[in-house]
C-alpha cells in the first residue's frame, strides 16, 4: 500500500466521556491513529473496548448528552472536525466520510424506498437533480452487485435479504465518493457465506475507488483477510498497532497475544475447551492511571499498577502500550 | 389491497346485522315504557291503545324485521327521493317514527347532525393540530421542561372528566368574568344562531370556544401521548443514526425519517377516534346545551324512545366498523411492509 503519503484522516489524543447517572465513564482515552489514502485499517477489540465510540466521536454521531468528546483533534485533510461548525460537519458526514453500520436489518428506514435512501445524500451533498441522482443510484447499486438495479430502486428494505441490505448500506456510504469509509462491524450480523461476499465486495471496491477504509470488527479472521494495518483497542485506548502480518506473527502486547490464542485451532488435537481471556473488560470511571489490562494479564508486574503504559515503538511501523518487553522476555527497563 | 377492501366490506354485512340484532334486543328487553313520560291523567286503556298503535305489542321478530326494512330499504329510498326529486313510490309508507316527537327519526338526526359536526368536529381537528407538535417536541426533547409540562397537561386532560372541566370553564368564563368583558363567553350554545356577517361569525366563534376547549383537551391529551410514545420508539432506531451519518439535518431526520414511521400508529388511532366525533361528546353537548346527536340520544333514552335510540346506536356502530376498515387500509398505505394481498 502507498507509503510516505500524507494521511487522509488523522486522530490525535481523542477523549470521550459519557456522563451517566452512576458517574462518568471514560470510553475513549487518548486515542491516536491515522489512515492513509487507499489503506484499510482494521480495528479490533472485544465489546466495550471503545472501537465504535471512537469512530462515532470522530464525526459527532454520539448523542450529547450523555456523550462528550472532551479533547483531541480529528484532522480530515487538515480540517479539524471537532472544531468545525455543525453544517460543515453534516456536509462531511455522508459526503467525505461514509458510514456502514452493524445491523443492516434495522439501519435502513423501513418506510422509504431504497432508491430514495440512496438518492438522499446525493441530492444533498452533490446537489444532483432527481434524474441525475437516480442514474447515480442505479450505478451504485450495480457497483455493489445488486442485479436488476433500476427496478429495485423502487423496492423497500424489507424486500431485500440481509446481505443485500448491507450492500445497499455500502452503496449509501459510497454515494458521494467518500475519502474515508468507516465500517462498524458490517459483517457481524451476517452469516458466514454472505460475510465472505461482503468482504470480497469491499476489497474489490477499494481497488476501484481507492478510498481509505476503517474496518471495525472483533473477528480476527476477517482482519487477517482484508486489513493492511491493524489497531488493537482495549479499555478505550490503543494497545497495539502494526501491519497485519507483523501483528499476527509477532504480537507485542499481552492482550493481542491472548486474543490470538482464543482463535480455535482447526489442526491438531481436538481441544476440550476453547481458550478464553478470563475476566471482563473494565468500565473506567476515571481516566486510567494504571494499565487497564493488568487484572487479566499474565505478564503483569508491579509497575503495571502504578502507571498507564504509553505506546512505544517496538518495530517498523509497530507500536505497543506495554511495560513487558517480549524481545528480552522481561520487564522493560525504566 | 382492492380485493382486501372488498372482502372486508362484504364481511361487515354479517357483523352489522349481528350488531343491529344485539342493539335491538338490549333496547327492547330493557324495562322501559314508551308511554311512561305521558301525563298521569291518561287512563291505562288509552295507554294500551297507544302501545298497540306504536306496534310495541307485536312479536319481537316482527318488530326487528320491520325495523330492518325501514332502516335499510325505506329510509335510503326516501333519502334518494329527496336528493334527486324522483318518485320511488315511498308515498304513504310508514317511516321510522320517534315515539316521543312523532317525527321521522332520520329527520331528527339530520337536524342534529350539523351542530355535532361543527362543535365536536372542530374540537377533534383543533385537538389533533395541537397534539401532534406537542407529541413530537416532547419526544425529541424528552424530560425537558416542555415535555414535563406536556405530560402534566396530558394527565389533566386524561383524568378530568368533561362534566367537571365543562362546568369549571363555565364558572370561570361566564360567571366570574363580567359579561361586558372581552373575555366573557356565553355558557349556552345557541344552535339557532346563523352566521350572516362578521359580527355573527364572531359570536359563533365565541360560543364555540368553551365546548371546543373542553373536548380538545381530552383529544389533545390522548393523541399527544400517543405521538410522543411512537416518536420515542423510533428516535432510538438505527435508521435514525444512518440518516444522521448521511449528513441529513436534524429537521429532515426528525420530521421526515422519524415522523413518517411514528405516524403509522398515530394515524390509525386518529381514524379510529373519528366515530367518537358523532357519538362520544354526549356529556359535553349536555353541559353546553348543544342540541346535537349526543343530546338527542340522552333525551331518547330518558323517554324510552326505542326507534331513536336504536337507530342512533346503530349508526354509531356502522361508523365504528367503517372507520376500523379505514384505519386498516391507512395502515397498509402508510407502511410498505404491510400487504393485504
Amino acid at each position: 500500500m502507498p507509503d510516505g503519503t500524507l494521511p487522509v484522516l488523522e486522530v490525535r489524543d481523542l477523549k470521550t466521556v459519557f456522563q451517566t447517572r452512576s458517574g462518568e465513564v471514560h470510553a475513549v482515552n487518548s486515542v491516536s491513529f491515522e489512515v492513509k489514502p487507499g489503506e484499510l485499517l482494521g480495528v479490533v477489540g472485544e465489546s466495550g473496548s471503545g472501537k465504535s465510540v471512537t469512530m462515532m466521536s470522530l464525526i459527532g454521531l454520539l448523542p450529547s448528552p450523555p456523550a462528550d468528546v472532551k479533547e483531541g483533534e480529528v484532522l480530515l485533510d487538515g480540517l479539524d472536525l471537532l472544531k468545525t461548525d455543525i453544517n460543515t460537519l453534516r456536509d462531511i458526514r455522508g459526503g467525505k466520510i461514509g458510514f456502514v453500520f452493524q445491523d443492516p436489518m434495522t439501519s435502513l428506514n423501513p418506510v422509504f424506498s431504497v432508491g430514495f435512501q440512496i438518492m438522499e445524500p446525493l441530492r444533498k451533498h452533490m446537489n444532483l437533480s432527481k434524474p441525475a441522482a437516480r442514474k447515480r443510484a442505479v450505478e451504485l447499486l450495480e457497483l455493489v452487485g445488486i442485479p436488476d438495479a433500476s427496478r429495485r430502486l423502487k423496492d423497500y428494505p424489507h424486500q431485500f435479504s440481509g446481505g443485500m441490505r448491507q450492500r445497499v448500506m455500502i452503496a449509501i456510504a459510497l454515494a458521494c465518493d467518500p475519502k474515508v469509509l468507516i465500517a462498524d462491524e458490517p459483517t457481524t450480523a451476517l452469516d458466514v457465506t454472505i460475510q465472505a461476499q461482503i468482504l470480497e465486495l469491499v476489497k474489490d471496491l477499494r481497488q476501484k475507488l481507492g478510498m481509505a477504509i476503517v474496518w471495525i470488527t472483533h473477528d480476527l479472521g476477517v482482519i487477517a483477510g482484508i486489513a493492511d494495518r491493524v489497531m488493537v483497542m482495549y479499555g478505550g485506548q490503543v494497545v497495539e498497532q502494526a501491519p497485519v502480518k507483523e501483528l499476527f506473527s509477532n504480537p507485542q502486547h499481552p492482550y493481542t497475544r491472548a486474543l490470538l490464542e482464543t482463535i480455535p485451532k482447526v489442526h491438531g488435537a481436538r481441544a476440550e475447551k476453547l481458550n478464553v481471556i478470563e475476566g471482563q473488560p473494565p468500565i473506567l470511571g476515571a481516566e486510567p492511571t494504571a494499565c487497564p489490562f493488568r487484572d487479566r494479564c499474565a505478564f503483569r508486574f508491579d509497575r503495571c499498577e502504578q502507571e498507564n503504559p504509553s505506546r512505544r515503538i517496538v518495530g517498523k511501523d509497530h507500536d505497543a502500550a506495554c511495560f513487558y518487553d517480549f524481545a528480552t522476555g522481561g520487564p522493560l527497563r525504566a | 389491497m382492492f380485493t382486501f377492501t372488498i372482502r372486508r366490506l362484504i364481511l361487515t354485512v354479517p357483523t352489522l346485522l349481528f350488531i343491529s340484532l344485539v342493539i335491538f334486543l338490549i333496547v327492547k328487553l330493557s324495562p322501559s315504557d314508551p308511554t311512561g313520560n305521558l301525563p298521569l291523567t291518561i287512563p291505562s286503556e288509552v295507554r294500551e291503545q297507544i302501545r298497540e298503535a306504536l306496534g310495541v305489542n307485536k312479536p319481537l321478530l316482527v318488530q326487528y324485521l320491520l325495523w330492518l326494512k325501514q332502516f335499510f330499504w325505506l329510509e335510503p329510498l326516501i333519502y334518494l327521493e329527496n336528493l334527486t326529486g324522483w318518485d320511488l313510490g315511498t308515498e304513504g309508507k310508514v317511516r321510522l317514527i320517534s315515539y316521543q316527537t312523532r317525527s321521522p327519526v332520520m329527520d331528527l338526526i339530520m337536524q342534529r347532525m350539523p351542530q355535532t359536526l361543527t362543535v365536536v368536529g372542530t374540537a377533534y381537528l383543533v385537538g389533533i393540530l395541537i397534539a401532534l407538535p406537542i407529541g413530537i417536541i416532547s419526544a425529541y426533547k424528552q424530560y425537558s421542561v416542555f415535555d414535563q409540562a406536556g405530560t402534566f397537561i396530558s394527565m389533566i386532560g386524561f383524568s378530568v372528566p368533561p362534566f367537571f372541566s365543562g362546568v369549571l370553564v363555565i364558572v370561570l368564563f361566564s360567571v366570574i368574568i363580567p359579561s361586558d368583558s372581552f373575555f366573557w363567553l356565553p355558557s349556552i350554545y345557541d344552535t339557532t344562531h346563523e352566521v350572516v356577517d362578521w359580527e355573527s361569525f364572531k359570536y359563533q366563534f365565541r360560543q364555540m370556544i368553551m365546548p371546543v376547549m373542553v373536548l380538545a383537551l381530552q383529544i389533545t391529551a390522548q393523541i399527544s401521548r400517543f405521538t410522543r410514545a411512537s416518536m420515542l420508539d423510533n428516535l432510538n432506531q438505527d435508521y435514525v443514526r444512518t440518516a444522521r451519518a448521511k449528513g441529513m439535518s436534524e429537521s429532515v431526520t426528525v420530521m421526515k425519517h422519524v415522523l413518517r414511521n411514528s405516524m403509522i400508529p398515530v394515524v390509525t388511532v386518529i381514524a379510529l377516534g373519528i366515530p367518537s366525533i358523532f357519538g362520544g361528546a354526549i356529556i359535553t353537548e349536555q353541559v353546553f346545551k348543544v342540541n346535537g346527536l349526543g343530546q338527542l340520544l340522552i333525551i331518547a333514552i330518558q323517554g324510552g324512545d326505542v326507534p331513536t335510540v336504536q337507530t342512533l346506536t346503530f349508526i354509531f356502530a356502522i361508523l365504528i366498523v367503517l372507520f376500523n376498515l379505514i384505519a386498516d387500509i391507512l395502515y397498509g398505505l402508510l407502511d410498505p411492509r404491510i400487504r393485504y394481498d
